[in-house]
Formats: C-alpha cells, sequence, structure tokens
C-alpha cells in the first residue's frame, strides 16, 4: 500500500514527534466523557478508511464498542498523517499502525505501547506477473523491486539473505508495473493485486513473511503510555472490543462494516471490498493460524523479541530495547 | 472590433486543434492502452463517469483554497502595511520570509500536521505558504512606489503619517495588491490540491481532488487522474476570474490600467 509512499520523510517524524511530545491538542492521559456517560476513546488509523480497517468499523456498527461502555471515534490517516505523533502527543488516545514503526518509535524515546496485534501477519507482499514469477526470496536477485527505500524487509532481504536487486523508489502508481512484465513491486496483498487483475494483468503475490520467513512483522494497536497508565480498563475495552470486530468481520457477516466504509470511500469500488476480505482470510492475516497457536489480537513475547532481533540487525533499531518497553502483554484478550 | 476577436482566438484554436491531433497520432501510432495515454475523449468520459465524485471532490478543494487564499490575503496585507511602514522592520523581516518561501513545503508535510493537525487545517496551512508571498512582496512594493513628488507635497501641506497612507500609499498599492492576488489565486488551488496529496485525511468522505490523485492512480484510472487535473484546472480558473472581478470592481472608473481600453 502506498502508505509508506514517502520513506524520505520518515527519519524527519521521529525527532518532530520528540519535539512536540507535551503540545498536543488535548493533554495526554486526560479523558472525556460523552453525554451518555461511555467514556470518548478518539482512535488513529494509518491510512484514508480502507477495506484493511474493516475490523474496527464492525465494531462501532455493531455496536461492540457501545457495549464496552466506549464512544469510539475513528481518525482517519492519510499521507505524512503522522499515527504515530498523533497518538504519541494526544490528539488521539489510541492507534493502529505497522509494528516495526512502534517499536522503532519506542526505541526512540516516542511515548507507545503496543496492547494488541491488529494482524498477526503483515499484509506487506510483493507483487509480480505470472509469467517472471517469485516464488522464494533468491528469485529477487537481479531484478528491479519498486518498494519503499526504507522497506525493512528490503533491508532484511539484502541483509539477512544476502540477496541483490535493483531498488526503485515506490510511487504511488501501478503504471510502470503494468507495462513491465519483469518489474516486482511492494504491495499490500489485500490490495494492488485486485487493481492489477481488474485492469487484465495476470499477477501474483507473495506475503513478505513467506518470502523472509525470518521476517514476520505483526500491525499493532498502541496506545500513548500516560493513557495507558491511566485508564487501564479502558484500554483492555478497546482491545477486547475491537479484537471481537476483526472476528466478526472476518468470520461474520461484514455488510454493516463494508456499508460504513463504502460511504467514507465513494471512490473504491464495491468488488475491492470483496477481494481484500478474501486476501485477509486466506492470508490468515488477521485471525493467524490455529494451528500455531495463533489467534487474533495475540502477541507473543518470542515473536516480538525475534522482531526486535531482527530490527537490530538489519540496523534499523540503533539502540537496544526490551519487549516490556515496546508492549504490555496485559490486555491481549484471552481466547 | 469582430474581427479583432477573431485574430485573438484563432491561434490558440489552431494550436489547440493541432496538439489534440498530434494527441491521436501518438496514441494511433504507438497503440498504447487508455491506461497510459488517454484520448481527450476518453478523458471526457471519465470526467462525465465520475462526475459526482470529482464535483465533490473539487467542491472541498475549493474550502480548502478558499481558506489558504483568504488566509493569505489578510496575513499578507497586514504584513506589508507593517514591512511599508517602517524600515527597520522591512531590513529585519525580510530575509525571514524569503527563507519561509523557500523552505520546501513537502519537507514541512510532517511538520505542518503535528503543528496544524492533518486534513483541512493542515491543507489550508499548505495553501496558505504557498499563496501568501506574492501578497506580501507585490503590496509592500505598492506602498513603497507612492510617487515622490506626491509624497513630498502631502508632507509640505502638513498631512499625518496616517493621512499619507490612507490617501496616498494605499490607493496607490491597491493594484500591487491586486496583482499579487491575482497570482494567489493562480496557487492556491495548486497549494490546496498539493495540501491535500501531502497532509489530506479525506475525514468525513470528503476527500479532495489531491485525495483522488491516491485512488485513481492506485486503480489505474488514469483517464480520471487526467479528468482531475482538468477540474483542478478549471477550479484555477474560477478563482483567477473572481480576483479578475475584484479587480474590475476595485480599478476600473479610476485606474489607468482600464482607462486605456476606452481611448
Amino acid at each position: 500500500m502506498f502508505r509508506r509512499l514517502h520513506p524520505l520523510l520518515r527519519p524527519l517524524l521521529l525527532p518532530a514527534v520528540l519535539l512536540a511530545t507535551g503540545c498536543g491538542h488535548r493533554a495526554p492521559g486526560a479523558a472525556t466523557e460523552a453525554p451518555d456517560g461511555r467514556m470518548q476513546i478518539r482512535f488513529q488509523t494509518d491510512w484514508f478508511p480502507e477495506p484493511e480497517h474493516g475490523g474496527y468499523y464492525q465494531a462501532l456498527a455493531k455496536g461492540y464498542y457501545a457495549a464496552e461502555g466506549l464512544d469510539v471515534q475513528i481518525l482517519p490517516g492519510g499521507p505524512n498523517s503522522g499515527y504515530l505523533a498523533a497518538v504519541a502527543t494526544g490528539r488521539a488516545d489510541l492507534g493502529m499502525g505497522d509494528g516495526d514503526d512502534v517499536i522503532t518509535a519506542v526505541a526512540r524515546g516516542v511515548p507507545v505501547k503496543i496492547v494488541a496485534a491488529e494482524m498477526e501477519h503483515d499484509p506487506q507482499g510483493i507483487l509480480f506477473h505470472d509469467e517472471h514469477p517469485v516464488r522464494r526470496v533468491a528469485d529477487l536477485d537481479g531484478r528491479v523491486v519498486m518498494a519503499g527505500p526504507a522497506s525493512v524487509w528490503v533491508q532484511v532481504v539484502q541483509k539477512v539473505y544476502g540477496v541483490n536487486f535493483k531498488l526503485w523508489p515506490l510511487g504511488g502508481d501501478l503504471a510502470r508495473f503494468m507495462n513491465d512484465p519483469q518489474l516486482v513491486q511492494q504491495c499490500f496483498v489485500t490490495n494492488e493485486p485486485y487493481f492489477a487483475r481488474e485492469r487484465g494483468a495476470r499477477v501474483g503475490a507473495l506475503l513478505t513473511s513467506q518470502l523472509c520467513p525470518d521476517y514476520d512483522p505483526y500491525r499493532v494497536i498502541f496506545v500513548q503510555d500516560d493513557f495507558l497508565a491511566r485508564h487501564p480498563d479502558a484500554v483492555r475495552r478497546f482491545v477486547r472490543a475491537s479484537v471481537r470486530g476483526w472476528v466478526d468481520y472476518l468470520t461474520g457477516d461484514p455488510a454493516p462494516a463494508v456499508a460504513r466504509l463504502r460511504a467514507l470511500r465513494t471512490d473504491l469500488p464495491a468488488g475491492l471490498f470483496t477481494y481484500s476480505l478474501g486476501a485477509l482470510r486466506d492470508y490468515h492475516l488477521v485471525l493467524g493460524d490455529p494451528a500455531r497457536g495463533e489467534r487474533a489480537g495475540l502477541l507473543t513475547r518470542e515473536r516480538l523479541q525475534r522482531e526486535i532481533d531482527l530490527l537490530r540487525r538489519v540496523g534499523v533499531l540503533d539502540r537496544p530495547v526490551t519487549v516490556d518497553q515496546v508492549a504490555d502483554l496485559e490486555f491481549v484478550p484471552p481466547p | 472590433m469582430k474581427s479583432r476577436h477573431w485574430v485573438l482566438w484563432l491561434p490558440p484554436l489552431l494550436s489547440g486543434a493541432l496538439f489534440v491531433a498530434l494527441w491521436y497520432g501518438v496514441r494511433a501510432a504507438t497503440g498504447l492502452q487508455s491506461w497510459i495515454l488517454p484520448t481527450p475523449e476518453e478523458i471526457l468520459a471519465a470526467a462525465v463517469r465520475e462526475h459526482a465524485l470529482l464535483l465533490r471532490a473539487a467542491a472541498s478543494t475549493a474550502v480548502g483554497a478558499l481558506g489558504g487564499f483568504l488566509a493569505a490575503a489578510v496575513a499578507g496585507l497586514l504584513l506589508a502595511l507593517a514591512l511599508g511602514g517602517a524600515r527597520w522592520l522591512r531590513n529585519g523581516l525580510y530575509p525571514w520570509l524569503l527563507i519561509l518561501q523557500m523552505t520546501p513545503v513537502i519537507v514541512l508535510a510532517p511538520i505542518i500536521v503535528l503543528w496544524a493537525g492533518p486534513g483541512l487545517p493542515g491543507i489550508i496551512t499548505v495553501t496558505f505558504l504557498i499563496s501568501f508571498f506574492p501578497i506580501v512582496v507585490n503590496t509592500t512594493q505598492g506602498l513603497l512606489s507612492a510617487d515622490a513628488h506626491m509624497v513630498d507635497l502631502f508632507r509640505m501641506y502638513g498631512a499625518t503619517r496616517r493621512q499619507e497612507l490612507q490617501l496616498l500609499r494605499l490607493p496607490g498599492a491597491l493594484p500591487y495588491f491586486l496583482a499579487g492576488l491575482r497570482i494567489a489565486a493562480t496557487l492556491a488551488p495548486i497549494g490546496a490540491i498539493f495540501g491535500e496529496y501531502l497532509v489530506g485525511n479525506a475525514a468525513g468522505g470528503t476527500g479532495g481532488l489531491g485525495f483522488l490523485v491516491y485512488s485513481y492512480n492506485v486503480q489505474i484510472k488514469i483517464p480520471a487522474l487526467f479528468a482531475t487535473g482538468l477540474i483542478g484546472c478549471l477550479l484555477g480558473f474560477v478563482f483567477v476570474a473572481a480576483v479578475a472581478g475584484l479587480n474590475w470592481a476595485l480599478l476600473h472608473h479610476w485606474h489607468d490600467s482600464f482607462e486605456r481600453h476606452d481611448r
């Protein structure tokens, strides 16, 4: 997905977060009550509303948040939305996003903590033409790959697997990919393959975690530290309702979430929502693989440690950080 | 008079027709698909097909553009009054204004989100930053360009500073201010679209034209992308026409630039 469009700007973001922490719009950690006594929660997403946010909209539409005594407002993200900064500065109370980003931010002193997995496996992957397929990481050797230059998976492929490819910076388009059967492009497996196929291309997609089994990051729900300290119960209820929303979105009738999302994204075709849901299910992105002990929302100490170790190894994390600094595992709902 | 109009209209019509012919020619010669090089009719068809979305996006962009434009006009005028009034202020602030103008907005984007917030406040900030400078520079120049003889005359008759400003410098600066506004009017819609592209969040389902760039791009709806550019261009003309109207209303009965047409 193109939320990774301006990777060059990312290094600017974290120092800016550090500078601005404490000058948010509402004092971090403070909370307000809705007129009906429900606690107001502002939840920041990482991109424009999209099918990959379905679980939260399902929880909202089906009243799961209300049932937990929460009045949740979902704040849309966008380019440069600074979803980490929004939560760190108190513009939002909780947020969702890339696990790697949150871990890196914590290591640099941004006061946030991971409290649950949004997705057991990151939908980030690669898109390729069927006539020049990629089955394993070695197949990328010598190819041209369009990806975010700062993407962790690129570093993993190059530094851990020793595979070298020519890197083109990722633009916001699929046009070059469509025009060049050799080209490989970073994608969300839940998104770009649909549009490429709609335009008649025969394409395949592979998760980066299928490509590099050592690299299997979470997508996460995270919270501002002060808010967590003051309202642990609200965080627990938010996580519980969100996970319930995700499970219902993927195993029940997704229509309530889809209706809300389609009202917000009149620019997207109905087919994308169906495709995206299918991909979320087929790749076991949210619910995980029960045979491996995975389930919606679950975070394990071992996997977080592996993620931290790998980030250290490829040089993304330039200082040590512990699992307990980046995450609080107490909030994952029991099975 | 009528025949003179034809002389004005014919060359751009001819060059436009030639350009469109060349366009179709390239498409026919290369056999490129419509998602690489759409024809003008495919773009118009996309504009018609997507008109509901495009119009809503244009309205949303217009709000951001207008907000940034008005803020720039007010702040630009006030700052120009201060700069035009005091040499020390002019010398002290001008270099900083230049620095602000020359800092690429794209680098400021994360900071704008941090300080102004994503969505409309950020979009208005980007528009403001892009359209503010020409207004300040032009208006300051106008305030300083009062005829030296007239200034001497005012001072000889013991006019106060306030009278000098009100009766001489401000009316003299008005055409300069309006020229600054005209430049800002071409920049404001571009600034708003750029702002949406940089810091927009399409809150409440009202993403502007800059948001549609993301949407159409990932969907490979290239004719619709061209149509988005077309609508953005039209929006720019609306802004420029509005300022041209203001220009006429404020100047036509006294300023030389209009009187000449009557001679």
